[in-house]
């Protein structure tokens, strides 16, 4: 019985101890640390990064997982095992993927980057594909279209705003054409053509603008600050809010914008680093082993809270 | 013309594979430790419109012993091919529901029968376009994914016993294209059952296969090769999925069944959507053995 009767203070003083000892902060969301995941598919290495950044990574494109990090780049966290997220996009407080994990196909669902296991999500569209969020977190995606002997009847471009809210249809393309929906000038619902140089700026109802950019453009992203960041052929180009181009050449695929607006998130080969939105310039911050990064969304913190 | 030469050798290949070069065999060699393995192949292609071809390989019969080598091997009595097959409640493999983008192929069954065995399968391919949106911003391409069903069984007569069922499918390309497989599995089922929910971008159609079978022993599956499989279906076999029904132990004379045994197996696979599909080879075996001592089997 005296055994038992210490033990059990024993026990009590040594939780007491930890208690005390673990709490960095008087924050309670602080006070979860996330551990670094060990056993991750890919494995992420680096410093430390303000707000949440979530990376789409995987060895196939086919079977690409979910990665948070918070913190550095040491702690980062695989929220997915044996993922099949298609492509994924963020904005605001926003994260949106293309899931083919239960339907097999791509299912546009709206992700809370807040949870453990934010997969499956919201299903946004049942039938969405390739989905680009803005800052202020509307959701620009496609719809493959078909004819009745099954074949390609063109993609249709949709936004979809908070959540309940309807969709809209924005763009209609002819059969044949492959087009991706972004956010452009002034958070432009825009098209991208994957055959041709051109970008479509949809302006309104019935009204487009051609945007030449002077050079074959992969993606374009939106920053919080209204700068708009495109993707070229070995080329970045910066179109600020105020109209003012800058073209950098660089080896450095961007990823994503930071969420006030002021840096870029971008990959090559295996470094990360941030891409100075103002002359070009790349500050590496860490590594990325295991696999490859295809997309990431870079969120502030408030949103990032765990569930 | 060149499909024409490049399906004959597909014919050719298969032949060559399924039936090792030994004397012709005698049902009444099942004598003793030796089992009897029969059984059809099919390799499906596809054209630039994914427009598919059917060709047959011929019905093979092997006896082997309890070891697995081959004692002799022949062409059996040519297989049927049911050009569209009719598939009634126990050879089911139904979508549950059409749509634009989704193909359901017509089914496609072959079946031997002889004294001592008959076996049928159905094979059933459906297709989806655009099934996912895939690559970094780059290099964005559209995939499309093609599925079978397969389903079917075997029953062994004239003093045999059948000890294994088995049927497959793989793709044959060298890239790992399988993204999904499933197959019936269990004991003491009156049903052999699996479902698969295929890619399909507006709803997940389920396709339901199902196949009627005596309530005993183990009906299972299972991913890469199998020991009765054609070497050619082998050779992609990070592609393959086989569901079989088997027996016990293979040692003991007596084991086996006299009623209709069989499974069901799905695969799914997806490759770009500006790819030429790869055929896919698809193969059905059975095992049975005489459990007659006297006056032999049929």
């Amino acid at each position: 019985m005296r055994v038992r009767a210490t033990s059990s203070a024993l026990l009590l003083v040594a939780s007491l101890v930890l208690l005390v000892g673990g709490c960095d902060s008087d924050d309670p969301k602080q006070a979860t640390k996330e551990e670094p995941d060990q056993a991750a598919d890919v494995r992420f290495s680096g410093e430390r990064i303000e707000g949440t950044i979530f990376f789409q990574a995987g060895k196939r494109d086919t079977d690409m997982d979910l990665y948070r990090v918070r913190g550095t780049l040491n702690n980062t966290k695989q929220l997915t095992r044996g993922g099949r997220i298609s492509i994924m996009g963020g904005g605001g407080d926003v994260l949106a993927a293309a899931n083919a994990r239960v339907s097999g196909g791509d299912r546009l669902e709206q992700l809370n980057p807040a949870s453990a296991s934010p997969l499956p999500g919201r299903i946004i569209d049942a039938s969405g594909q390739a989905p680009s969020v803005s800052p202020d977190g509307k959701i620009i995606y496609t719809v493959q279209q078909y004819k009745k002997d099954g074949g390609d009847a063109g993609a249709t471009l949709y936004v979809a705003g908070r959540p309940g809210a309807r969709r809209n249809l924005v763009y209609r393309a002819r059969p044949g054409e492959q087009i991706d929906g972004t956010w452009g000038p002034e958070g432009k619902p825009t098209v991208l053509f994957r055959d041709k140089p051109t970008v479509l700026v949809l302006e309104g109802p019935s009204r487009e603008r051609r945007l030449d950019l002077g050079t074959k453009v992969f993606g374009l992203d939106l920053s919080s600050q209204g700068d708009v960041l495109a993707r070229g052929d070995g080329r970045v180009v910066i179109l600020t809010r105020e109209g003012q181009r800058r073209t950098f050449k660089s080896s450095w695929s961007p990823l994503a914008w930071s969420p006030d607006g002021r840096t870029i998130l971008a990959i090559r080969e295996h470094q990360l680093g941030l891409l100075s939105p103002k002359d070009g310039s790349v500050d590496p911050i860490g590594s990325v082993r295991g696999g490859r990064v295809n997309y990431a969304a870079w969120l502030a913190n408030e949103s990032g809270g765990e569930s | 013309m060149v499909q024409r030469i490049g399906a004959a050798a597909l014919v050719a290949g298969v032949v060559a594979l399924m039936w090792p070069a030994a004397a012709a065999a005698k049902d009444s060699d099942t004598a003793g430790s030796a089992a009897v393995r029969e059984g059809f192949s099919m390799a499906t292609t596809f054209d630039e419109q994914d427009r598919p071809s059917f060709t047959p390989g011929p019905a093979t019969s092997a006896v082997t012993e309890a070891s697995g080598k081959v004692r002799s091997a022949k062409v059996a009595t040519p297989a049927r091919f049911e050009q569209n097959a009719r598939t009634s409640e126990a050879y089911n493999c139904v979508n549950n529901r059409g749509r634009r983008g989704f193909t359901a192929y017509p089914p496609r069954a072959r079946s031997m029968s002889t004294d001592a065995l008959y076996i049928r399968f159905v094979y059933h391919y459906y297709k989806q376009n655009g099934a996912r949106q895939l690559g970094p911003r780059n290099r964005r391409f559209a995939t499309k994914q093609l599925e079978g069903c397969t389903t079917g069984g075997a029953s062994a007569r004239g003093g045999n016993k059948l000890r294994r069922v088995v049927t497959g499918m793989t793709m044959a390309s060298r890239a790992d294209r399988l993204i999904g497989q499933k197959w019936g599995r269990g004991k003491d089922k009156a049903t052999a059952k699996a479902n698969l929910s295929f890619a399909v971008p507006v709803r997940a159609v389920t396709i339901t296969g199902s196949v009627d079978v005596h309530p005993e022993d183990t009906f299972t599956g299972s991913q890469g090769p199998d020991k009765q499989a054609p070497s050619l279906i082998d050779k992609y076999d990070y592609n393959q999925v086989n569901a079989f029904w088997e027996k016990g132990s293979p040692n003991i004379r007596f084991n086996g069944s006299t009623h209709f045994q069989g499974n069901v197996a799905h695969g799914l696979w997806e490759l770009p959507q500006s790819q030429r599909t790869p055929a896919i080879y698809s193969y059905a075996q059975s095992l049975r053995k005489c459990a007659k001592i006297a006056y032999g089997c049929a």
